[in-house]
């Protein structure tokens, strides 16, 4: 019987996302007005929960079986990905190192696949784009050797080389339809960092549709598509988009908590505090991320509740003071909330400076650049935030900081300019930041 | 060019090492304090069902962010750890909330709960940060009237559902009352959340329902029991009974006499579990003409093997356990007594068959003047003929042996001596063999025997104790001495029931067979606890490059492709291993008397097998679909049925062939004759082999490819991206399946094929025994 009615959702999914896909490449539009209706999944948590099951119960009696430790492997990983639950994290390294000392990489590159995933998933970069590398002399004909390759890259900050990857991971991408929307949404991130919102857009719409018409459309996909649909929104002041994208990512799945706590910062922007305030508090209840706990911590604030506001403060600290136990997922998220709070301010630099020693993206930049700057290193900052802005990205964040970087270093017009930027592109961009910026702005003249 | 050959080379042991060396970074930086992770709230509940109230024991366990965020509600600030005052209030508080976040229904009705206690403490966690831990006991009653089929009952923790972590339910019954048809088990994982698995590879528990029956008296007969998570019985569960003879408060010489008549019980009983060699007893006994007295001196020889190993290993318990970890000396045990088995068995196979095949070239050669003639005599004491063959060549052994042994049952006066034919070799039950197989029958100590023991000396009952242990081995050694002797038995009765009387020449050869299998079964058990995994060992033998002389193969790009090609083979031939494929397989060749046949009968089972699997793997690859759970369940519960219709099949042959053989006599050259004909129904020699085995292996090969390896080959075909190389692996697949299943069939037709030519009596036993044992299989399959 459930199976029945499952599989006439599928087909009714189907057909849904046909038409869908039809209109669209009618019209040839790439814009966000015309994407496909939410719907809730149709895939089956029972059915993924029993294949989980099933493999460990093959590794336990055989625990050399490589194959499904890779299968399982990569189940934990997508887990990480939904749930935002780290002890998947360790499951999935553990079963990835149990595969590869069974056999080596050589004859195991769906061991070596999940190793280079789960260093990936656990900020380990460079080991990460190191093995990457490996799998590409491995596997030089598939997509997916490049696409982890430039995923790596794009970390550290090796941009061109990133590019260079995701070239040869679309040349050799076949017609496949997991390995389409990857591209699309590598395209995608490429057009964010390099300020081209429309590619951005685009992109992002062609991946969901693809996602979309699959036979089981996978739902932690779909969600994450339309939640970076709201997160391009939300970056040109576009909340209403904004806000039905995070919504309708919520329809498929209902506990995806990067939706959440975005839906609750797009609230929080259109001056609906209490709403933000709640949506914030369901994200931190699922996953106590530190931006979430401080976004948060921000909203009590704003709404005159010191004294949970210095609560959820304290336990950013708190997620802190475990981060050497957690590794180093959370460190960036650490410093900016510590400059942008004004405490341990020289820890945050610290911490900054040793990141970006090892990974130079933009934004490992921008949070030397902001830590530099409230530890009054303000040359060092203006060094840094130029290195952050080096492709161009809008983002209002940058912009801002920028802004105050010049203010602070005397040059009054590029600090107007900036900030002017940044409130232009993104009035609300952060509940608290956003009106620092604005009060600057105005003493500034 | 050779120069950068090897730098490529060492280059890539060079990654290796590092990608290794990666891994145990990636796992120290993930090592987290806190077993699941920080952010973690982990449930447990142990429900205790009786008959008109249910008793909760709830417990939380918070890791130390979502404990920070909580403690924040009990103490003032959160600086300072609360104090206990504040603790207790909240757990009394924080208990009836956590009780109203429980839905129990009984037939649908709410129950509330009402807390009986409830308290919350700090256990230290990482970063000197407190965790958070809070037990309640809850409970619940309700009026359960009427209902004679029971009751049912649900339970759904909905406290903090959003969060991640752990989720465990267990179910207990109170006493008087049944649980079954549950939906939860009956043993716990964790302690309380006291100490999670922390060795296996496995994602947290996630039981938030629990559904289940229950009912005051005994479970419903026909219904599903409590069951623990390895799928056994609550029942069985149960008390070391052993053990509890030990701890008795007052040793009275009444008490203590019964507890040694208990241990000898419970002793007889342990024999009767798997791995203490009964059938090996059995079947030397049975092969070797073996007597009363060897029965019990083997009985002797297992109990004092028993009781020294029991004492042994308790010695090393006790001396070395900072050493030496008992568990790990019990596959090295069961492994010695698999060998020494396994040594027996083969060295009486070779002996016997080298006999037999001689007798049979003197058969041949038709002359027998030497110094015996055969012929046909009355035995004074039974009326039943015998055949004797009285061999030629000039070894007298087993005349020599039973002076010797001066065995019961044979009188010795010259006039009648050896029944057994020679090509036997029958007669040789050899001290030296005794002492082996009392050895490997005793060898292996009970673990509760070792617990009493040490209970035992821990309670300063050593001598107690140690009379416990040589009372318990007593019983082991009885039982396997009564099996002994059973069997001893058993043979003079099969042989005294005269027109059987070749059965006895394939019978030695046929028990030497079942010891050699026996023993090479159960060093292959031990080497699995060992660790020592054979298929794994073959599988990285397999997956070196340099094996395969095409893993230069540019076609798939790369050698992972022919490694995994090559594993398919070898995942092709361990699959035709399987169980049920070799119970359903046995079954068809139990019906040919022929091994080519018993061959092709396994390689058309592998053929049918291949194209199902081709067939559902090529719609798999195409389509990139799954085959959802509940049609492969299905789809086995087909071939249980096909299993035992092929059981039924065979028993049904056998007993219809059964009526057409008989013995005749006719004499050549005055020389008295006895041969046993079996008339087959179909002329066997002119058909053509395919036709005559028909397409039923086939069948029934599809049938199992379509049901059980779904899911195996699934999980390669979703690890292979690209189409044409999963087709090209289900077919090496195939291949491996065929000639795994090919061998298979013949070994399994090897004792059919010998016993169709020797004689068809034992033939048709095995027959019997083959489609017994399917329908049996079939059944408990399907169940």
């Amino acid at each position: 019987m459930s199976v029945g009615s499952m599989s006439r959702i599928r087909i009714a999914v189907v057909i849904l996302a046909a038409l869908v896909l039809g209109a669209c490449s009618h019209r040839g539009s790439s814009s966000v007005a015309h994407l496909p209706p939410a719907a809730p999944s149709a895939s089956d948590p029972s059915m993924e929960e029993q294949t989980t099951r099933f493999l460990e119960h093959k590794i336990k009696r055989d625990p050399e079986d490589f194959i499904a430790l890779n299968k399982l492997a990569t189940i934990y990983l997508q887990r990480v990905r939904e749930t935002g639950d780290l002890n998947y994290l360790s499951l999935a390294a553990r079963a990835a190192g149990a595969s590869l000392t069974t056999l080596p990489p050589e004859q195991n590159i769906g061991g070596l696949v999940a190793l280079t995933q789960v260093e990936y998933a656990s900020h380990e970069f460079i080991t990460a784009r190191d093995h990457a590398l490996r799998l590409t002399e491995l596997e030089p004909n598939k997509s997916y050797s490049f696409q982890m390759l430039g995923d790596a890259l794009l970390e550290l900050g090796e941009y061109d080389k990133a590019e260079a990857a995701f070239r040869r991971m679309e040349e050799l991408g076949g017609i496949q339809g997991l390995t389409r929307v990857a591209v699309e949404q590598r395209t995608a991130r490429l057009g964010a960092l390099h300020g081209d919102t429309e590619v951005a857009q685009r992109s992002l719409t062609n991946a969901l549709n693809i996602a979309m018409s699959l036979p089981v459309p996978p739902r932690e996909t779909v969600s994450w598509c339309r939640w970076q649909l709201g997160e391009t929104a939300f970056g040109i002041g576009d909340y209403q988009t904004a806000e039905r994208c995070y919504r309708d990512a919520l329809v498929t799945f209902p506990d995806y908590f990067r939706a959440l706590a975005s839906l609750g910062r797009v609230r929080a922007a259109q001056g609906d505090l209490p709403g933000a305030i709640e949506s914030y508090e369901r994200a931190t209840s699922i996953v106590p991320d530190p931006a979430f706990v401080a976004a948060l911590g921000d909203l009590y604030k704003l709404a005159g509740r010191d004294k949970e506001a210095a609560a959820e403060y304290a336990l950013v600290e708190q997620i802190a003071h475990l981060n050497d136990v957690n590794g180093s997922l959370y460190n960036r998220q650490q410093a900016l909330f510590c400059a942008d709070h004004d405490i341990k301010t020289e820890e945050a630099y610290e911490n900054a400076l040793k990141e970006y020693a090892g990974r130079r993206d933009i934004y490992g930049a921008d949070a030397l650049a902001w830590t530099a700057l409230k530890t009054g290193r303000v040359a060092e900052a203006q060094t840094a935030i130029t290195e952050a802005l080096r492709l161009g990205t809008r983002d209002a964040r940058l912009f801002y900081h920028a802004g105050m970087i010049a203010r602070a270093a005397g040059n009054s017009s590029g600090a107007r300019n900036y900030l002017n930027r940044a409130l232009a592109l993104n009035p609300q961009f952060d509940p608290l930041q956003a009106s620092i910026a604005r009060r600057a702005l105005n003493s500034g003249e | 060019m050779k120069l950068t050959s090897t730098s490529s080379v060492s280059g890539r042991a060079a990654m290796n090492v590092f990608i290794v060396l990666a891994f145990f970074f990636c796992l120290a930086d993930l090592s987290f304090a806190h077993p699941l992770g920080n952010f973690t709230i982990n449930h447990f509940a142990r429900i205790e069902v009786g008959s008109d109230r249910v008793r909760v024991r709830y417990v939380i366990d918070m890791a130390e962010i979502p404990a920070f965020q909580e403690l924040r509600a009990v103490g003032a600030d959160s600086n300072s750890s609360p104090s206990p005052k504040d603790l207790a209030a909240y757990g009394e508080r924080v208990a009836s909330q956590d009780a109203d976040g429980i839905l129990l229904a009984v037939d649908g009705v709410r129950v509330p709960l009402r807390v009986v206690s409830g308290k919350a403490s700090t256990p230290p966690g990482a970063g000197g940060l407190p965790t958070l831990r809070i037990e309640c006991d809850l409970e619940g009653s309700f009026s359960a009237e009427g209902g004679g089929a029971g009751h049912r009952l649900r339970f759904e923790d909905t406290n903090f559902s959003d969060r991640i972590g752990w989720r465990e339910l267990v179910v207990r019954p109170m006493s008087g009352t049944s649980v079954f048809e549950s939906s939860a088990f009956c043993n716990e994982v964790t302690d309380e959340l006291k100490s999670y698995p922390d060795d296996i590879l496995a994602a947290p528990l996630n039981e938030r329902v629990a559904e289940l029956s229950f009912i005051s008296g005994e479970t419903p007969p026909s219904a599903r029991p409590l069951l623990s998570r390895d799928g056994r019985p609550a029942s069985t569960q149960s008390r070391d009974r052993l053990a509890e003879l030990i701890a008795v408060r007052e040793l009275t010489p009444d008490v203590a006499l019964f507890g040694l008549l208990v241990a000898v019980v419970l002793g007889s009983l342990h024999a009767l579990s798997p791995g203490h060699g009964k059938t090996v007893v059995g079947a030397y006994l049975v092969g070797s003409r073996g007597t009363a007295r060897h029965a019990a001196f083997l009985g002797l020889t297992v109990t004092i093997t028993h009781t020294a190993g029991v004492f042994g290993l308790g010695l090393v318990t006790l001396v070395a356990s900072s050493y030496v970890v008992p568990e790990r000396i019990f596959p090295i045990l069961s492994f010695v007594s698999g060998a020494l088995v396994a040594g027996i068995g083969l060295s009486l196979l070779i002996r016997r068959t080298r006999a037999a095949r001689a007798d049979k070239l003197q058969e041949q050669v038709g002359v027998d003047h030497t110094h015996h003639q055969q012929h046909e005599h009355t035995h004074p004491d039974n009326d039943d003929s015998h055949y004797h063959y009285h061999h030629s060549d000039t070894d007298h052994d087993h005349h020599h042996d039973h002076s010797r042994h001066s065995s019961p049952g044979h009188s010795h006066g010259g006039r009648a001596h050896s029944h057994l034919p020679p090509g036997a070799d029958g007669s040789r039950v050899t001290w030296r063999s005794l002492v082996a197989l009392g050895i490997s029958g005793g060898i292996l100590p009970c673990p509760s025997a070792l617990v009493v023991l040490l209970a035992a000396i821990s309670l300063h009952r050593v001598g107690y104790g140690l009379l416990l242990v040589v009372a318990f081995s007593l019983g082991l050694a009885c039982t396997l001495t009564g099996i002994g002797l059973a069997c001893v038995y058993a043979r003079r009765f099969i042989k005294s029931y005269g027109r059987f009387g070749r059965l006895t020449q394939i019978l030695p050869i046929l028990s030497a067979f079942v010891i050699a299998c026996a023993g090479a079964a159960i060093c292959y058990e031990s080497l699995g606890q060992l660790g020592v995994n054979l298929f794994g060992f073959l599988r990285r033998v397999a997956s070196q490059p340099g094996i395969f002389l095409a893993s230069q193969e540019p076609a798939f790009g790369s050698a992972g492709a022919i490694g995994l090609l090559g594993l398919g083979f070898l995942f092709g031939l361990k699959h035709a291993t399987e169980v049920d494929h070799i119970v359903a397989v046995s079954a068809i060749v139990s019906e040919h008397r022929k091994l080519s046949r018993a061959a092709l009968v396994g390689a058309l089972w592998g053929g049918g097998h291949t194209l199902s699997l081709v067939i559902v793997g090529s719609l798999v690859l195409a389509l990139r679909i799954a085959i959802p759970q509940g049609v492969a369940s299905w789809l086995e519960f087909g071939v249980a049925m096909m299993i035992i219709a092929l059981g039924v099949g065979a028993v049904r042959r056998a007993l219809r062939d059964r009526a057409d053989f008989h013995v005749h006599t006719h004499d050549h050259n005055c020389v008295l004759h006895a041969h046993v004909h079996f008339h087959e129904r179909e002329a066997p020699e002119h058909s053509h082999a395919i036709r005559r085995i028909g397409f039923k292996p086939a069948v029934i090969g599809a049938m199992h490819g379509l049901a059980g390896s779904a899911a195996l080959t699934l999980l390669v075909l979703t690890q292979i991206h690209s189409a044409a190389l999963g087709l090209i692996y289900l077919c090496v697949f195939g291949v491996g399946s065929i000639a795994g299943m090919l061998l298979m069939s013949s070994l399994i037709g090897l004792p059919f094929a010998l016993s169709a030519r020797k004689l068809s009596g034992i033939h048709h036993r095995l027959q019997m025994l083959a489609g017994a044992l399917s329908v049996a299989f079939g059944i408990w399959y399907a169940w």
